[in-house]
């Protein structure tokens, strides 16, 4: 890499050299400051708390309605430019219950307030509090009693004495400040929130992390939703999740405990040290890099002895970064990736939790052209930040972060020429997924690199070179999709093709299929049919009786199964025939079944199709009767008649009655094709032929030494699949 | 990764009621599959017969596929469309078939159905006045639990000659039987 890109905001293209896997970002993410709400213009009149207290009538900002807004320009000796935030314009923050001190005192006192400490009388206030001026929005948003704070601060600046506010707890509110405080926490609830989870970005740390291609990072809500019961899950990927999910718990848990420890450490040395005042301004020089207390303490006496709890990691922790990939399915992914899949590509997205999800960055790389794309384009290094998100939100201050990434391995720009005929291939895909879409645009692949019209031997040469080049490249795809470890996959093309001879016509077959124990429906690629056990045809018109009925439907559907299956346990497919009439009664036409082994050969004709005959139970009378009349279809458990597996108490029919009211006729037939696929480990079947002696001349892979690290992910698979295998067999 | 190659014809239309008919068709594929030569669909001329009700077209297909999965295994779908003397065209059969998962030569018999008319001013207009009811959204042809109420009517047969070659599908795996 790296050709950096000087204006913002535009698509990086890179060329990969080795793999898509070994692709590392580095993310950094800070915050850079916030800004007031904007004043409404409309007022309509003093509020509660533009109305000086009788203690401040000496107001010495003007009238009392600019209490409700209050803007702190910070001064060149203000300590807020000596913690090397660099931003003059820090305009803080919004306090509508005062308007009679300097926005750093106020601060500082909520601030203090809010980690439940109140400075001695003896301490300089306002250095104590000026300290902490880079977070004092946070300090307040996070105060747990915020209108208990603010009335402190008017204690504060009539130089009364500071009333304890355990104290303050219990004072009586009057109704005013019960509005305001209602008022407050509506407006800042969801920035207190904020704040409580994410103290180091509020506090000016900077977020670090870095993320894999496809690594999946947890937002707070997936952190939740994946740490319940183990039980709950049923695929590998949510397994694997859950135990993504645990690990951050524990570390969560383990840096709440170290917290504790801190605390504890701060306590005791509270006790013994009693330091001066000064000291605390010498030591917040001294550590400007560090901007987050533990615990929520404020004492400055304590916090130059105990260390400050150090957490370069905090973002993986927090869930303050997350990503969505590929495996968390299209319904999760922004409405682009579904066509971005279609053209073939893979795709990654990361966010940030900043009060709201901001994405960050837009990762999608195409296996076809080995090329990555990434939006916005990387920086030249990620402590770069160059580039801004501002979070505005209604009735609250605005926020300003910056963040940069940059990617460790290192990458080849594409050129503007190669771009060209790579984007040209790509509108071509994408052109051919319209075609798949059914659409009328003739495409012609000659249009690909356009000929001129009448071209020399060298621009033909050229023009059919770059046609073999571009078709090399298509078909150097990624992988061939295998199936897992000690896996077979079973792909079976199922096509319904027409139904006669029943008693009436407007029939529709609806299907069935069970699969055997021990197997997993695979349903990432049933495109438009995402439930491929189930269904039913078109209702064909006016046909089904003497005339045919052209249902012509069909499906695939693809199973995974052990590849030591029992090639005993068939895979069930069962069909009922419904007609329809004009008056929408219902009549069922007749049952058929069909059964394969999924390890086993078809029969011989099931490429051509099978005739499959179809029964009903002939009933008696009345059944006759209902069915002429009424039409409804009987309560008659097709599946468990043809499994054979009807309990004697019931009194539907079984298979093997001899009771002629249980009889079955016959009704008409149903065409019905069948094709099949297996595809296993290429590795299984080269030991197949070892084992046959039909490639004895090559090495056995069995011979191949295998890691340690090897055989331990093949004993998680394993067993995550008979986990999944276990739960699945429980639930048919 | 495997490739397939689809080398064929659509060979003719049979028992459909209009004399002048002519089809086009598409190969419907998965996501992991990729066109490397040939056409994904096309469209033959129009064939009239009057005599026979069968039209012959001898359409030729030559389609170059890779693959990088079995899933989304390539699906033919065809639509007839009938013309008659004003120039006007409208579909009288849609149909779709799985292409044969066996290499070797093979004959598809593709049974087709048109949408049914949705009373009997669309029927006359259907006999007298041509032109039928079509599909807006030609995603309703593959699916859904409750495909049941799209009404249909049955119609004639495309006959497709294809023969297929498989490469490299050992290489993965993949037994075809």
């Amino acid at each position: 890499m790296k050709e950096k890109s000087r204006d913002t905001k535009r698509t990086g293209i890179y060329r990969l050299r080795g793999k898509i896997t070994d692709l590392r970002v580095d993310i950094k993410l800070r915050h850079l400051s916030e800004w007031l709400p904007v004043p409404k213009l409309d007022y309509s009149g003093a509020g509660v708390y533009s109305t000086p207290p009788a203690s401040s009538s000496t107001d010495e900002f003007g009238p009392a309605i600019w209490g409700d807004c209050f803007i702190f320009v910070p001064t060149c000796d203000d300590p807020i430019f000596s913690l090397g935030y660099g931003k003059q314009a820090y305009y803080n923050y919004y306090y509508p219950a005062t308007g009679n001190l300097s926005s750093s005192r106020r601060s500082c006192s909520t601030l203090a307030s809010s980690q439940g400490q109140v400075p001695t009388s003896g301490s300089p206030r306002g250095r104590v509090f000026t300290s902490s001026s880079s977070r004092r929005s946070y300090g307040t948003l996070a105060s747990p009693r915020g209108h208990v704070e603010i009335s402190a601060r008017s204690h504060e600046h009539t130089q009364e004495p500071v009333p304890d506010p355990e104290l303050e707890q219990g004072r009586p509110e009057t109704e005013t400040e019960s509005q305001e405080q209602n008022k407050w926490n509506v407006v800042s609830e969801a920035s207190r929130a904020f704040y409580a989870l994410n103290k180091e970005l509020c506090n000016g740390c900077t977020a670090n992390l870095q993320i894999a291609w496809q690594q999946k990072h947890f937002s707070r809500a997936e952190l939740k939703t994946y740490s319940q019961q183990k039980d709950a899950y049923v695929t590998p990927l949510q397994r694997r999740y859950h135990r993504y999910a645990q690990d951050i718990l524990q570390l969560q848990q383990h840096h709440l405990r170290m917290e504790e420890q801190q605390q504890e450490l701060a306590k005791e040395e509270w006790v013994h040290v009693n330091r001066k005042a000064r000291k605390s301004k010498r030591w917040r020089s001294e550590s400007s890099t560090m901007s987050w207390f533990p615990n929520g303490s404020n004492s400055s006496g304590s916090m130059s002895q105990v260390s400050f709890l150090e957490d370069p990691n905090f973002a993986a922790r927090t869930c303050l970064i997350h990503t969505l990939l590929d495996a968390d399915g299209e319904e999760h992914l922004p409405t682009e990736a579904r066509q971005l899949h279609a053209d073939g590509f893979q795709v990654m997205y990361v966010y940030a939790d900043l009060q709201e999800d901001t994405l960050l960055v837009t990762l999608r790389y195409s296996p076809a052209l080995g090329l990555l794309y990434v939006y916005p384009d990387f920086t030249c290094s990620a402590d770069d930040m160059d580039y801004e998100v501002m979070i505005d939100r209604v009735d609250d201050c605005r926020q300003l972060y910056c963040y940069g990434f940059q990617s460790t391995p290192p990458l080849e720009a594409v050129g503007a020429e190669e771009w060209n005929l790579q984007m040209e291939a790509l509108m071509l895909n994408k052109r051919n997924a319209e075609d798949h879409q059914g659409k009328k645009e003739h495409v012609q692949s000659n249009e690909l690199v356009p000929l001129p019209a009448n071209p020399t031997s060298q621009e033909l040469l050229d023009y059919f070179h770059r046609q073999r080049s571009l078709s090399k490249e298509l078909r150097v795809l990624s992988n061939f999709a295998t199936p897992p470890n000690r896996m077979r996959r079973v792909s079976l093309l199922l096509d319904i093709q027409e139904a006669q001879h029943f008693e009436h016509p407007n029939i529709h077959v609806r299907y069935h299929i069970q699969p055997p124990p021990h197997t997993l429906v695979e349903t990432m690629f049933t495109g438009t049919n995402p439930v491929p056990l189930r269904g039913a045809t078109s209702t064909c018109m006016d046909a089904g009786d003497a005339r045919c009925a052209h249902l012509a439907h069909c499906w695939q559907l693809t199973l995974l199964c052990e590849e030591q299956f029992d090639p005993v346990h068939l895979l069930h497919i069962y069909f009922e025939v419904i007609s329809i009439d004009g008056w929408q009664r219902e009549r069922c036409e007749g049952y058929t079944h069909f059964a394969c082994s999924l390890v086993d050969p078809l029969p011989p004709l099931s490429g051509e199709g099978l005739r499959l005959p179809c029964i009903r139970p002939m009933g008696n009378w009345l059944d006759t009767l209902n069915r002429y009349f009424l039409g409804g279809r009987q309560n008659f458990d097709f599946v468990a008649f043809f499994r054979g597996r009807s309990k004697p108490q019931s009194t539907l029919n079984s298979r093997l009655s001899l009771d002629t009211v249980n009889a079955m006729r016959n009704t008409g037939s149903l065409l019905f094709r069948i094709r099949k696929l297996q595809q296993r480990q290429p590795e299984m079947l080269h030991q197949l032929k070892m084992q046959l002696g039909l490639n004895s001349s090559e090495e056995s892979e069995t011979d191949k030494a295998s890691t340690l690290d090897e055989v331990i992910s093949a004993f998680i698979q394993a067993r995550d699949r008979i986990r999944e295998l276990l739960g699945r067999s429980a639930s048919y | 990764m495997a490739e397939v190659h689809i080398i064929g014809q659509i060979l003719k239309a049979v028992d459909f009621d209009e004399p002048h008919l002519y089809c086009t068709w598409t190969l419907q594929s998965g996501s992991a599959w990729r066109l490397i030569q040939g056409e994904l669909h096309g469209q033959t001329h129009v064939s009239a017969n009057r005599l026979e009700s069968c039209s012959d077209f001898a359409a030729p297909l030559d389609i170059h596929l890779s693959c990088a999965a079995i899933q989304g295994w390539p699906t033919l779908l065809v639509e007839v469309h009938a013309v008659n003397v004003l120039q006007q065209s409208w579909p009288v059969g849609y149909g779709f078939a799985h292409i044969p998962a066996t290499p070797g030569a093979h004959r598809l018999e593709i049974n087709t159905w048109k949408v049914a008319p949705n009373g009997w001013w669309q029927s006359l207009r259907e006999r007298f006045g041509g032109g039928g009811a079509s599909l807006s959204k030609t995603d309703l042809l593959f699916s859904g639990v409750e495909r049941y109420k799209l009404q249909t009517r049955s119609s004639g047969k495309i006959i497709a000659d294809l023969n297929l070659i498989f490469r490299k599908f050992e290489e993965y795996g993949v037994e075809f039987n």
